[in-house]
């Protein structure tokens, strides 16, 4: 079965890390959809469905919290998991998304192993 | 069940399931075991420094000392066996902080950036590993069904990473 | 917050860093930042405290962190531009990390980072120097109200 996948970052260069680590933690990636921001994210949205979304939390425009909070109030996209990735590794804010829906959080910097786990553990598959 | 030692600067790729590879006195070594489930091929590498730019003539007799060396070849010498690097499975062991000969700590966390720097560089990621702190470890690594054992100076032996389901394609 | 307080942070904030997406090593401390060629990010942050931090690598350390972050096998395979974006995010990391370990009841933001010419600002800013296993690098920080 083939995933769907939305990175939502403002560095293209952890985008395409992201990424990376996803393709060799063995998931098949059917699509993998990438936003600058929340906003943009949003947008792509409305367009595409996707089994789950990365994201991060300092961004312009529309940072991580407030997309969370809008994806959470949408019926439509409430149910997709989201993992969080940043570099706040605070108990507030990781306490803060934790508390808005955010299924799995992985703090910056990373081993890919971290991500590996936090995706299989929020997608209930394991790769081995 | 025959046991084949891998010695410091050594790597050794098996694909009898009677055979199991050990190496003994990992300190701040890195020890590195790779296996392929479908095909029932495993090797060990246990490698002591990280670049081979420092000696190029003796990476040239000794590949097996350097990470750089070392790595690329542990991989190569399992795929002539039938192994295949998006179904292998990676586990490490090793990186202690101790005292070389040189009065040299911080060897071992040099040693695993060197490992992870090139996995991640091969596209391969880590499924169980044992490092740093400043026991010296023993590993070993069962060609029959993928399992490896880690004994951390004297402490009971415990399986690192998880079991390996057989039968996985 | 006190001077050696902050450089502290600093470096551990780096090398954490440096060390697990990089694959880079602090190899001790220098006199001044990098000479010759180099790549240098600046990114602000608001929060309590609020402030600027920035970061300057030899251009010889970027290209090879830039190749190491990406999984790329040589250094030559990667473009300027994406130098520039890794060492953006590098900058973005090494901020949040730092922010991250001191000690705030208020959350942090910080802004999408900025390539620039690596000017350490006069006055108010602490720095360290130092020599990687690849390179040198200089970090700042200036807090906001001293």
């Amino acid at each position: 079965m083939g995933y769907r996948v939305l990175i939502v970052d403002d560095s293209p260069a952890m985008r395409s890390v992201i990424r990376r680590v996803i393709v060799l933690s063995g998931f098949d990636l059917e699509e993998c959809l990438e936003a600058e921001h929340g906003g943009e994210a949003c947008r792509l949205l409305q367009e595409r469905p996707v089994d789950v979304i990365l994201t991060d939390i300092n961004m312009p425009v529309m940072n991580g919290e407030r997309f969370l909070e809008a994806i959470k109030a949408d019926q439509s996209l409430e149910a997709i998991p989201v993992v969080v990735v940043s570099t706040d590794a605070t108990e507030h804010r990781i306490r803060r998304m934790l508390e808005l829906g955010a299924q799995g959080y992985v703090t910056k910097p990373f081993f890919p192993e971290s991500l590996r786990g936090e995706l299989e553990r929020v997608l209930g598959v394991n790769y081995g | 069940m025959r046991s084949i030692i891998v010695g410091v600067a050594d790597c050794q790729v098996s694909a009898d399931p009677e055979t199991v590879l050990v190496t003994y006195a990992l300190g701040s070594c890195i020890a590195v075991t790779i296996y392929d489930p479908v095909a029932r091929v495993g090797g060990m590498l246990h490698y002591m420094l990280p670049e081979s730019s420092i000696d190029a003539a003796m990476a040239k007799e000794k590949p097996f000392m350097f990470a750089d060396t070392g790595i690329p070849l542990l991989f190569r010498t399992a795929y002539n066996y039938g192994a295949e690097k998006k179904r292998m499975i990676v586990r490490v062991a090793g990186g202690a902080q101790v005292m070389d000969d040189q009065g040299v700590f911080d060897i071992g966390r040099r040693n695993y950036l060197a490992l992870r720097k090139i996995l991640w560089k091969a596209g391969v990621l880590i499924h169980g590993e044992h490092v740093g702190g400043t026991n010296s470890r023993t590993m070993r690594l069962e060609i029959a069904t993928g399992a490896v054992w880690l004994r951390d100076a004297g402490a009971q032996e415990v399986q690192l990473g998880p079991p390996i389901p057989q039968g996985r394609v | 917050m006190a001077e050696t307080g902050a450089g502290e942070i600093l470096c551990a904030a780096a090398q954490q860093v440096l060390e697990t997406m990089f694959f880079t090593t602090i190899v001790g401390e220098r006199q001044g930042p990098p000479e010759g060629p180099a790549v240098a990010a600046r990114v602000s942050f608001e929060g309590s405290p609020s402030g600027t931090f920035g970061l300057k690598l030899s251009a010889e350390a970027a290209r090879a962190i830039a190749a190491n972050f990406l999984g790329v096998e040589n250094d030559e395979e990667v473009s300027a531009a994406q130098t520039g974006e890794v060492i953006c995010e590098l900058a973005n990391m090494v901020c949040g990390a730092m922010l991250s370990r001191v000690e705030s009841g208020s959350t942090f933001q910080i802004a999408h980072p900025q390539l620039d010419a690596g000017e350490e600002p006069s006055d108010g800013a602490v720095a360290r120097y130092l020599d990687l296993d690849n390179g040198a690098l200089a970090l700042w920080v200036r807090f906001d109200g001293q």
